[in-house]
């Protein structure tokens, strides 16, 4: 089919769409017609699988096998026992880390799209976006080159003088690893909501506040953020969940070193204990669930207070 | 305020030239503005008014040249070390802060304390008619009550000099006239040094103690307001501030000392403190400054010459009439008196202005 027939095509399927979904539009049936494909998506993939992992996080496990009946031990023992103490607390330590660290590189990236505009504008969003349009195994494996005890980064140091060739950072297989790697893979999900909020605060208002005084520290902290703090929130959820749930990255570059998503893979997989499988899930999803609430009282207060 | 004397030159532009890539939006500009004085930039868009304002506040750094500020060099100086204070065409009031916090913005960057704080809110508030209005939020007020608020928050800081970019242009027509008088006045209360940037010639006219006129990156003229109206120094000037009637014709000198203009066979006297002694450029003469007459008028005191009437505009305080004089259409506005005679459409009448009143503008 030619460009302009499959051109045509869509044009007329889009024409007959927007009839049909303006005839029912603001009807109830209508509604719920419009939606319904997504909650229906939404029900198979993540409803039903939660509740199923829910039922599952309560049966007992023994030799080997799910048993009939109702537990708490699975639960028990992800708080109690040291081992997973510890996953939990570098899981959430290394969302943080990586939330933080992308904040602090992701606003000015933000601010300079927006800012600067033309061509360098377009450079810096193609650039943040870049990384996802590469497969994350891929991109890992391009982290192994560049971080590796004889890889780029560190030939370069020694190189340069910076340190000696026995003594070069272990910047793989370890927490260093795996906080290089998910910072430079959740990049694009702070920025991308703070570039959105950012193209709605108007220059001048940053003119104006250097006008009155305020150096660029002022200027950023009582104009800027204050301002994007939709966009900023957004960002800083966003990174943080999906930072909190990331699995290859973590799994590639964290060696020996392990957080709760690559834990419960193993637990899934290897000693097919779904039970605390599911147990240990059910937890990371109820942290992620309790930072989300905390964090929109937080902002709620902030609101309040008119970012003053 | 306190720093210079009144009649000390408050800024000074030196040589400043911006250029963007291959674009000269300002050109090898030079101005003085006393301590004191409004003055006013005024241009057409793209004239490069705006850039020059926008060069004091340190938005904008000049390619070449300099500026000063109560004699002190500020072209490199960042701007949040400048003494300016801004009012923008759009306020650029801050949307999360109420008009009290607006305004003490700038003065807690001063290191005032939040009594004094409070204390110059309700003062500055006061000035502009907006007491009470501290915790009001900016974004329900009204286009006037914001420019008054953006106003309060540039005094607030008892700026060297006040910077307004087009500080009315987003309001009606009404509004505009009655805060242009406002502004003046407070300007004249506060003795504050004040750039004022606007495309809107009355405006100009009404609250500049001078005014210099720009287009294209370069100043044409910079006079008091009568000046720049009655004695224009280019074409330009004449043609931008104010109704023009340029008159084509051939330019002598006659034997006598007096220059002549000869317009489809009429000679028309030229005021000759006006003409230059070379270089092009043209005749022309206000149309309030003709009087319309009958056609049996005649007086060789003044220049005259006959016309018919096309059209005739009747504007309230003043009638207009297109006259065909031959090889010009002229515009004349008579204004209407209680005796003023009204002119048809196809009338023949006879057109008389003083030979003061006729003047030459460079090319």
């Amino acid at each position: 089919m030619s460009r302009q027939q499959s051109e045509s095509v869509l044009g007329s399927l889009n024409e007959r769409l927007s009839t049909v979904l303006n005839k029912y539009k603001g009807t109830r049936f209508g509604k719920y017609v419009l939606i319904g494909p997504t909650l229906l998506v939404v029900a198979i993939l993540m409803v039903f699988p939660t509740i199923i992992l829910l039922s599952y996080s309560f049966n007992p496990y023994s030799q080997g096998a799910i048993q009939a009946g109702t537990t708490l031990v699975h639960y028990t023992r992800a708080f109690t026992e040291p081992v997973y103490q510890e996953t939990l607390i570098r899981t959430i330590k290394i969302a943080a880390i990586v939330t933080v660290i992308d904040f602090v590189l992701g606003f000015p990236l933000a601010y300079a799209a927006v800012r600067k505009g033309g061509w360098m504008g377009k450079l810096i969003v193609i650039a943040t976006l870049a990384p996802l349009t590469i497969d994350l195994v891929v991109r890992s494996f391009g982290w192994f080159i560049l971080l590796n005890g004889t890889g780029v980064i560190n030939s370069t140091l020694v190189s340069l003088g910076v340190v000696n060739q026995g003594n070069t950072p272990q910047l793989l297989f370890n927490e260093t690893g795996i906080i290089i790697g998910m910072s430079h893979v959740m990049l694009p999900f702070m920025v991308f909501p703070i570039i959105n909020v950012m193209h709605t605060i108007p220059h001048e208002l940053e003119e104006a506040a250097q006008n009155l005084g305020g150096n660029r520290f002022t200027v950023f902290r009582r104009v800027l953020v204050p301002l994007a703090l939709p966009g900023i929130s957004a960002g800083v959820l966003i990174t943080f969940v999906v930072s909190l749930a990331s699995y290859v990255t973590p799994a590639l570059l964290g060696g020996g070193v392990r957080v709760i998503p690559v834990v419960i893979t193993e637990t899934f997989t290897s000693t097919s204990n779904w039970p605390f499988a599911s147990a240990l899930s059910m937890v990371l999803v109820g942290v992620a669930l309790l930072i989300i609430i905390a964090y929109q009282r937080v902002l709620k207060q902030m609101e309040g207070i008119g970012g003053v | 305020m306190d720093s210079a004397e009144v009649g000390e030159t408050a800024i000074r532009y030196d040589g400043v030239t911006k250029e963007y890539g291959n674009v000269k939006a300002v050109d090898n500009v030079s101005f003085d503005v006393k301590q004191g004085e409004l003055l006013a930039l005024l241009g057409p868009s793209g004239s490069g008014k705006t850039t020059t304002l926008r060069m004091l506040a340190g938005f904008e750094k000049p390619t070449s040249g300099s500026i000063s500020l109560a004699g002190k060099d500020v072209t490199h100086v960042p701007t949040h070390k400048r003494d300016t204070g801004m009012v923008f065409q759009d306020y650029a009031l801050f949307p999360h802060m109420t008009v009290g916090e607006n305004i003490s913005f700038g003065l807690k960057r001063q290191g005032f304390d939040s009594d004094e704080i409070g204390g110059r809110i309700s003062e500055v508030l006061d000035m502009v008619d907006l007491g009470g209005f501290a915790d009001r939020n900016p974004r329900n007020l009204s286009g006037g009550q914001q420019q008054r608020v953006a106003t309060a928050r540039a005094i607030a800081i008892e700026p060297e000099v006040m910077l307004m970019d087009e500080p009315l242009g987003a309001l009606d027509k009404k509004l505009r006239d009655q805060l242009e008088v406002e502004l003046t006045e407070l300007q004249d209360d506060l003795g504050i040094t004040t750039l004022y940037v606007t495309h809107n010639q009355e405006e100009a006219l009404t609250i500049a103690d001078r005014i210099a006129v720009m287009n294209k990156g370069r100043i044409e003229q910079i006079a008091t307001p009568i000046e720049v109206y009655e004695e224009p120094a280019n074409e330009f000037v004449a043609d931008f501030i104010g109704n023009t009637n340029f008159l084509e014709g051939d330019l002598r000198e006659t034997a006598d000392g007096r220059v002549v203009l000869t317009l489809d066979g009429t000679d028309i006297a030229v005021n000759t403190q006006s003409v230059p002694t070379d270089g092009g450029g043209a005749v022309f003469v206000r149309p309030e400054k003709i009087d319309a007459r009958g056609p049996e008028f005649s007086d060789d005191s003044q220049n005259t010459i006959p016309g018919r009437v096309e059209r005739r505009l009747f504007l309230g305080s003043k009638v207009r009439y297109f006259v065909d004089i031959g090889d010009d259409l002229v515009t004349v506005d008579d204004s209407n008196k209680h005796a003023t005679t009204l002119y048809d459409p196809g009338d023949d009448i006879v057109l008389a202005w003083s030979v003061q009143d006729t003047r030459f503008a460079h090319g």
